[in-house]
């Protein structure tokens, strides 16, 4: 046990992190910092209630705001998602077109 | 008028060197930072002062740079973690971070660091109990924050 730092090369040594140096000097780069050509900015607009039907979602008043390029809400998903078979299991929260928690599907979903 | 839409001329030193920079009156120090003096090395956590990530130097004390106003600091001195390395040489400080495994993710570094900086400018040679509780105002959700507080204290009395 005693000469197991020879035996191995790797085992029973430490080693510093790779990216150690670029985390301590703050250049590592997250995704928060990117600025790609073109970028646009998002912003979520959540559902003040836990459970409540969605009779409508006005987002003309958000249009109007100079800049502004979409509004994206549940409905967009609804009639142009591929995937929205799965997004309506797995993620009913952004499903929220007419309700929020939609079906009662969330028993069966997982955390 | 509104007066939060007014541009106003600020002075301030950061790192060192002098900056002369037109800013709305609405910008935070940390924006400001971030946007205009392309200093990204400050994160942005939470933005209500809350996890100690955009924590700066502002004349010799922290401030969560996320809660000041760019206008705020004219006339100040600021040290952010690009000004922790002195020519290209990483301090004791971030060697020990390194060497300690006080770093993760990574997010909380640059404000942790500077909390520590403030710490041992202040006081060389502080106690486990004194580094504790400089550190806080920084959350750090993947450490345990026990490396962190290893690294700060293998600096201290140790100072570079």
């Amino acid at each position: 046990m005693n000469d197991s730092k020879n035996k191995y090369n790797h085992i029973g040594k430490g080693y510093a992190r790779k990216d150690g140096a670029e985390k301590v000097t703050g250049t590592a780069v997250y995704v928060h910092d990117l600025a790609i050509q073109g970028m646009l900015y998002a912003k979520t607009v959540i559902s003040p209630h836990a459970y409540a039907r969605i009779k409508g979602i006005d987002t003309g008043e958000a249009l109007k705001i100079p800049g502004v390029r979409a509004v994206v809400t549940g409905k967009s998903l609804i009639t142009r998602s591929v995937y929205m078979w799965w997004i309506r299991i797995y993620w009913p929260g952004i499903m929220c077109a007419t309700r929020v928690s939609p079906w009662l599907l969330w028993p069966l979903i997982p955390s | 008028m509104d007066a939060y839409k007014e541009n106003i001329d600020i002075t301030l030193k950061v790192n060192g060197i002098e900056y002369r920079e037109n800013v709305p009156a609405n910008m935070t120090l940390l924006h400001f930072l971030k946007e205009r003096l392309m200093l990204a090395g400050t994160k942005e956590g939470c933005s209500i002062g809350e996890c100690g990530a955009c924590t700066i130097i502002m004349n010799g004390r922290t401030v969560t740079s996320c809660l000041v106003l760019a206008v705020e600091a004219d006339g100040a001195e600021i040290s952010t973690i690009e000004g922790e390395a002195k020519d290209g040489q990483l301090s004791a400080l971030q060697k020990a971070f390194i060497e300690y495994g006080g770093i993760q993710c990574g997010f909380c570094t640059p404000g942790m660091i500077m909390s520590a900086r403030e710490l041992l400018d202040r006081n060389p040679n502080p106690s486990r109990e004194e580094i504790t509780e400089a550190i806080a105002g920084n959350l750090c959700r993947c450490t345990g924050y026990e490396p962190i507080i290893d690294a700060i204290e293998a600096v201290a009395g140790n100072k570079s």
